[in-house]
């Protein structure tokens, strides 16, 4: 079994009742890291309505009371959101964040800057959560800490590439191949993105379309990293898929551990 | 049921099925795209896939199935979009004939049908129950939204093939509709589905909301619906939940599993209306082997992911699975 990194884990417990997020207990997804050969994986807390300064720090303390396999992100959010589909609910969500920064009752921090290095990296939603400001992407780069953003119907990679990549210095990992849930248009904008900007890699999450995947390979080979989903599957779901599309074994190496360890400074897990 | 009891007696509370999937279990796909015997592939972005090569490698990723692999040995298949479905349909119908475990889906086209609700307006008014309104203002105004009842009439080939000759409809396991693309037929040929019970699979979701199908199609039909994707492509949760109220208070009504790859969503189907989920992997769309490899590891009760293998479908469809072991003639 070929050793397998996760770059796209939710840990830990929603507050918003959805059914997208079941709550995945540490101790679950270690069994199913040992069913997919996952060595290593790095994990986020599911979405929030409350914000993430609790969430962030139980995650932490989880992930550091476990056998060190599993990293932990910090979610982040802002006041910004995309305005990119003309739905009224996106329209509404932007206009109250930006007219409730304006009037001093902006998102309540996060994080604490200064705690940031006990993170593996940072996570966005922005079209839930909003993008962070130009003081945190300081802190983030500062920490020299990777981004994974969302990525797909209601966060382009237009926007992204304006509102987050503009603002790091370090590797922006976009999520579902830029393409969440089924879009063409937004996966050919994220190999496009990711083809001109070394920095920009693209994860396997949440794409169940093969042609997506195929195309993907296909255009930027070298810039594709395993992420699983978790709990929108298994680790060992999620990279049959890959597999079902990718034959080349060095290329499934690639985006299985190769490129994953190389972005996070850990080339000794192959065994 | 998904929830289970651990050996000790305590609930297990975990999300993924704990234990192997049992050994060499039968699965029937009840919904593949495939080329019949002649037919050319639309040039396009997704791939399409012959008949032939999928019943060749049945599990869609190429391995030799072991002993202990579910062993993929039906499936029901309909042509791709951007081929002549009537002359693809027949094709498939051709192939297929004889061959246990496999029946095909005619495709149905209908080009001036209905359509759901497209745009934020029009889907705002779905929500409200006032689409029939907007769709008589629309019409008036020309802006084509096509969501009112009885706004239907045909003229796809497909349709006006199965009017001049309804009988064509004993050939094929049921109809499949993409109304979203081409609207639903009219309503002298849904006249034929329903006196002919034919059953029907309908592309559900986002594009084409359930609560729509439930108002414009459902009552003109006799036979079972089977809505894909559970009714909730590509992520729709709020279609997923009135998909799954739907059937259960309509017995016609049944969910096939394609493209609803968020474990919670197929446990919540599972948990409610066990006896009416079907496998289907939108093949080519993904391999069947990866797609039910996804239900099992949601699904933690063997009795429950059998029937959702196999034993739904081949009650539904009058499929022997004992048959269709047998190797493709």
């Amino acid at each position: 079994m070929m050793p397998l990194f996760d770059v796209h884990v939710h840990l830990g417990k929603s507050d918003t009742g959805e059914l997208y997020y079941g709550l995945l207990e540490r101790t679950e997804y270690e069994r199913l890291m040992d069913e997919a050969g996952v060595v290593r994986a790095f994990a986020f807390a599911p979405l929030r309505t409350d914000g993430y300064r609790t969430a962030n720090a139980d995650l932490l303390a989880e992930c550091e009371a476990g056998d060190g396999r599993i990293r932990p992100f910090a979610r982040l959010g802002g006041d910004r959101l995309p305005v990119s589909e003309p739905q009224a609910w996106i329209a509404r969500r932007a206009l109250r964040a930006r007219l409730g920064a304006l009037a001093g009752r902006g998102r309540a921090p996060d994080i604490e800057p200064d705690t940031l290095h006990r993170y593996a990296g940072v996570k966005l939603l922005p079209h839930l959560d909003g993008v962070p400001d130009d003081a945190m992407f300081e802190a983030i780069n500062a920490a020299g800490l990777p981004v994974l953003t969302h990525a797909g119907r209601y966060a382009t990679p237009r926007f992204i590439e304006r509102h987050i990549l503009s603002r790091l210095t370090g590797t922006l990992i976009i999520a579902h191949l830029g393409a969440f849930p089924d879009r063409e248009r937004e996966l050919k904008q994220a190999i496009e993105l990711a083809r001109r900007e070394p920095r920009v890699v693209l994860d396997t999450s949440g794409i169940w379309i093969r042609d997506f995947l195929s195309h993907a390979v296909a255009e930027v080979p070298e810039r594709i990293v395993f992420g699983s989903d978790c709990p929108l599957t298994t680790p060992r779901v999620a990279w049959a898929m890959v597999e079902s599309v990718v034959d080349d074994p060095d290329l499934r190496r690639r985006i299985g551990h190769d490129l994953a360890a190389e972005l996070f400074g850990l080339r000794d897990t192959l065994r | 049921m998904s929830a289970t009891t651990l050996a000790n007696g305590t609930p297990d509370d975990a999300l993924f099925r704990r234990t192997p999937v049992p050994a060499g279990l039968d699965v029937i796909d009840v919904h593949l795209n495939a080329l019949g015997s002649g037919i050319e592939p639309a040039p396009g972005f997704y791939a399409a896939e012959t008949l032939a090569a999928m019943q060749a490698d049945p599990g869609g990723t190429g391995d030799g199935a072991d002993d202990d692999a579910p062993r993929f040995v039906g499936g029901i298949a309909a042509p791709p979009a951007g081929v002549e479905l009537l002359h693809a349909s027949m094709a498939l119908q051709d192939d297929l004939l004889g061959t246990p475990g496999w029946q095909c889906w005619l495709r149905l086209d209908d080009e001036g049908g209905q359509r759901p609700p497209s745009g934020p307006l029009a889907q705002a008014a779905l929500r409200l129950g006032a689409d029939g309104l907007l769709s008589r203002v629309s019409r008036r105004g020309g802006t084509g939204t096509g969501t009112g009842a009885g706004a239907g009439t045909g003229t796809g080939a497909v349709a006006a093939a199965i009017d001049a000759d309804p009988e064509l409809l004993a050939r094929f396991a049921g109809v499949k509709l993409m109304p979203q693309h081409s609207g639903l037929p009219g309503r002298t040929t849904l006249a034929h589905l329903a006196r002919h019970g034919t059953p029907v699979l309908v592309h559900a979701g986002i594009q084409c909301p359930v609560s729509w199908l439930e108002r414009h199609l459902l009552p003109h039909l006799s036979g079972p619906v089977v809505l894909a994707h559970l009714g909730s492509w590509p992520c729709s949760a709020d279609d997923l939940h009135r998909a799954v109220e739907l059937a259960s208070r309509d017995a016609r009504v049944h969910l096939e599993t394609s493209g609803a790859n968020i474990g919670n969503f197929l446990r919540h189907a599972v948990d409610r209306v066990p006896e009416r989920i079907l496998f289907g992997s939108n093949r080519p769309m993904c391999a069947p082997r990866v797609q039910f490899a996804h239900v099992a590891a949601s699904v933690a009760d063997d009795a429950t992911l059998a029937a959702i293998a196999h034993g739904n479908a081949a009650r539904l469809f009058g499929i022997s699975v004992d048959d269709a072991r047998e190797p493709c003639r």
